[in-house]
């Protein structure tokens, strides 16, 4: 590690000025990756902004212990926090981290449902129709928004008659993306 | 002068003042213990040519000699004085009854006066046999008068949720505070826009957005009434949102369709509720209107004129402040960052103009914006330089190793024998579990 800093720190100083900007990036990140350790005692035990700062520190990076580091996150006590660890997830986009988003579904809390399929879109595998067809049952609007979102871009045919039902008797924002998706699904 | 008459003119002006209180102008209650100062006072400069009634040191003076006992004798002579700063009154010879009435009313008026003001003041109502010294008004810690505007934000809010018309005189009053020291020290006031609140998210905003369209007015050279307004409407633009439900407000970008409707309708509700304030400029109402109003008309509500040519410096500003702030749904952008994102939404979302004006006000680093150096030293911005961008000046927080400093220091890199050094990217924070705003709260302290 030593001599890795050492080489970017002294390129810190070369003439190219984009080689000296590429060593200030890639020293920011290596330095994340050596807080690491820091941040996930803070996912554990810090306060709710501390939680947030550290999911979103680490959310630039990738690898195995990132995800893990998120996906505790995902079942922490505080609702933002599993929220902004579900959001971080989606946009990572790593499929290992599936099943844990799925079970975030049943989160008690809407607002961490509808950030949970939001996440899935960027995650989408067929095995997921199946779960978000059971949102669409969901009393929250936001949910069933979100859900018929995602469906609906998948343009998967087996959500058809779900979305002949949503175009005729959801409230305008359904409607428009039930229409939307008969019209690109898969025939 | 005997000591008795001495007393007898202290009697009267304190009487007359006492009486002020209680009784409407020209009032036989005023108006006779004036009189009879006025005329004890003049057999007096008759005989002296001149005479002082001073504070010094909190105990009163009057023709050299100290008074005994004034705070109880003469409470409301010596209350006045103190409250307008006044160190020494001198009256001279011919003073006629009208000056001294002039003198009484400056006394109780509800305003303060600087040294100089007080002059205008005298010489405006043709009082010249008078004269007052008076110590300049002490300017409070910018600190002091940041935290002072979120509280007046909390109450203009809970007045609007208690169903009570929040009052205008706290607003401008703050306003005109934040515009004083955003004109004596810019980078500093900026550096306060950096502290934010994440669960009580809009009242720092508001502050914060209205700190930042001042600076930018100011920086577009904008005319003292404008600037104002300005500043009134950012204060103020948010304050719609008392109408929408907290659980709403505190979980944006994740909203239901309906969610959505209700939170779109805050700069309507807002310019209603400012439009009732007492004395509230039409400019102000509009421009809170018009705040979600797009460059190209896109946005909300829809309108068909064309928008407030002010309207845009709060747009600008408001999206600045909402972009480096920490949210459930956003990790809070660079300050540089969020400088690029409106200069991308230029054209579209905002006045390209506004946001070029911004863009050199604020600077190529902005105040806040945490940088490396070719040392591999990490630092914060926190005074703009606007003749070599790249050269601010900056606090130094970490050494070449990557260790927190105990005690960091400032570097101006743009001067003499700093050209060692000089900035290569921009660092995060967030990867230091560092609060910006608690680090320019440490300075303004
Ligand atoms: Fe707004
Ligand atoms: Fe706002």
């Amino acid at each position: 590690m030593d001599r890795r800093k050492q080489v970017l720190i002294k390129a810190l100083r070369d003439r190219d000025e984009h080689i000296r900007s590429a060593a200030a990036g890639a020293l920011e990140r290596l330095e994340i990756r050596l807080r690491l350790p820091a941040f996930e005692k803070l996912v554990e035990s810090g306060d709710k902004i501390e939680k947030l700062r550290a999911i979103y520190a680490v959310s630039g990076l990738r690898g195995e212990r990132v995800l893990n580091l998120l996906v505790k996150a995902t079942k922490d006590p505080v609702e933002d926090v599993r929220a902004a660890a579900l959001r971080s997830l989606g946009r990572i986009g790593d499929k290992r981290v599936l099943p844990a988003v799925v079970e975030s579904l049943k989160d008690e809390s809407p607002v961490v449902v509808r950030v949970a399929i939001e996440a899935l879109a960027n995650l989408w595998d067929q095995r997921l129709l199946g779960p978000l067809m059971q949102m669409l049952r969901s009393k929250d609007h936001g949910v069933v928004e979100r859900a018929l979102d995602v469906i609906g871009r998948s343009g998967d045919k087996r959500a058809e008659n779900a979305m002949i039902y949503f175009a005729v008797k959801g409230n305008r924002t359904m409607r428009m993306l039930a229409i939307k998706a008969l019209g690109v699904m898969e025939t | 002068m005997t000591t008795d008459n001495r007393e007898l003119i202290l009697r009267s002006l304190n009487a007359a003042l006492h009486s002020k209180k209680l009784y409407p102008p020209g009032h036989p209650s005023v108006a006779a213990p004036a009189r009879k100062a006025c005329q004890l006072l003049s057999n007096h400069l008759d005989d002296r040519g001149e005479v002082g009634l001073l504070l010094v040191e909190e105990s009163l003076v009057f023709d050299e000699i100290p008074v005994d006992n004034a705070r109880e004798q003469y409470g409301d002579l010596t209350a006045h004085l103190e409250k307008k700063r006044i160190e020494a009154i001198r009256f001279r010879q011919g003073v006629t009854e009208e000056e001294l009435s002039g003198l009484l009313d400056i006394l109780t008026m509800e305003r303060t006066f600087e040294p100089d003001e007080l002059e205008e003041e005298l010489l405006r109502r043709r009082i010249t046999r008078i004269t007052i010294r008076s110590e300049p008004v002490e300017k409070r810690n910018m600190l002091e008068v940041y935290n002072d505007a979120v509280g007046v934000v909390k109450n203009v809010m809970n007045d609007v949720r208690m169903g009570r018309i929040p009052k205008s005189g706290e607003v401008t009053d703050i306003v005109d505070e934040m515009t004083d020291l955003v004109f004596a020290d810019t980078n500093a006031m900026i550096g306060l826009a950096m502290i934010k609140s994440y669960d009580e998210y809009l009242y720092n905003h508001s502050v914060n957005v209205s700190i930042l369209g001042i600076a930018l007015g100011r920086f577009m050279k904008l005319g003292k009434h404008e600037i104002h307004i300005i500043g009134v409407a950012a204060l103020l633009h948010d304050v719609g949102k008392t109408g929408v439900s907290e659980e709403i407000i505190k979980k944006p970008g994740g909203l239901s369709s309906e969610e959505w409707e209700k939170v779109k309708q805050h700069p309507v509700l807002g310019s209603q509720i400012v439009e009732r304030m007492d004395g509230m400029e039409k400019d102000v109402c509009r421009m809170i209107y018009e705040h979600h109003v797009r460059y190209d008309h896109s946005g909300y509500p829809k309108i068909e004129r064309s928008i407030h040519p002010l309207g845009m410096i709060i747009s600008v500003a408001d999206a600045y402040d909402a972009l480096t702030t920490l949210r459930v749904y956003q990790n809070p952008h660079q300050p540089v960052d969020a400088v690029k994102i409106l200069k991308d939404l230029a054209g579209r979302h905002f006045d390209p103009a506004v946001v070029d004006a911004f863009e050199r006000m604020i600077g190529f680093y902005p105040v806040g914006t945490m940088i490396r150096l070719d040392t591999n030293e990490v630092g914060v911005v926190i005074k703009v330089n606007h003749e070599a961008c790249d050269m601010p000046t900056v606090k130094i927080l970490y050494d070449s190793d990557g260790n927190q400093l105990e005690e960091p220091y400032s570097v101006d890199l743009a001067a003499e024998g700093e050209k060692t050094r000089s900035i290569i990217g921009v660092a995060d924070p967030l990867t230091r579990n560092m609060d910006m705003g608690a680090f320019f709260q440490q300075e303004a302290g």
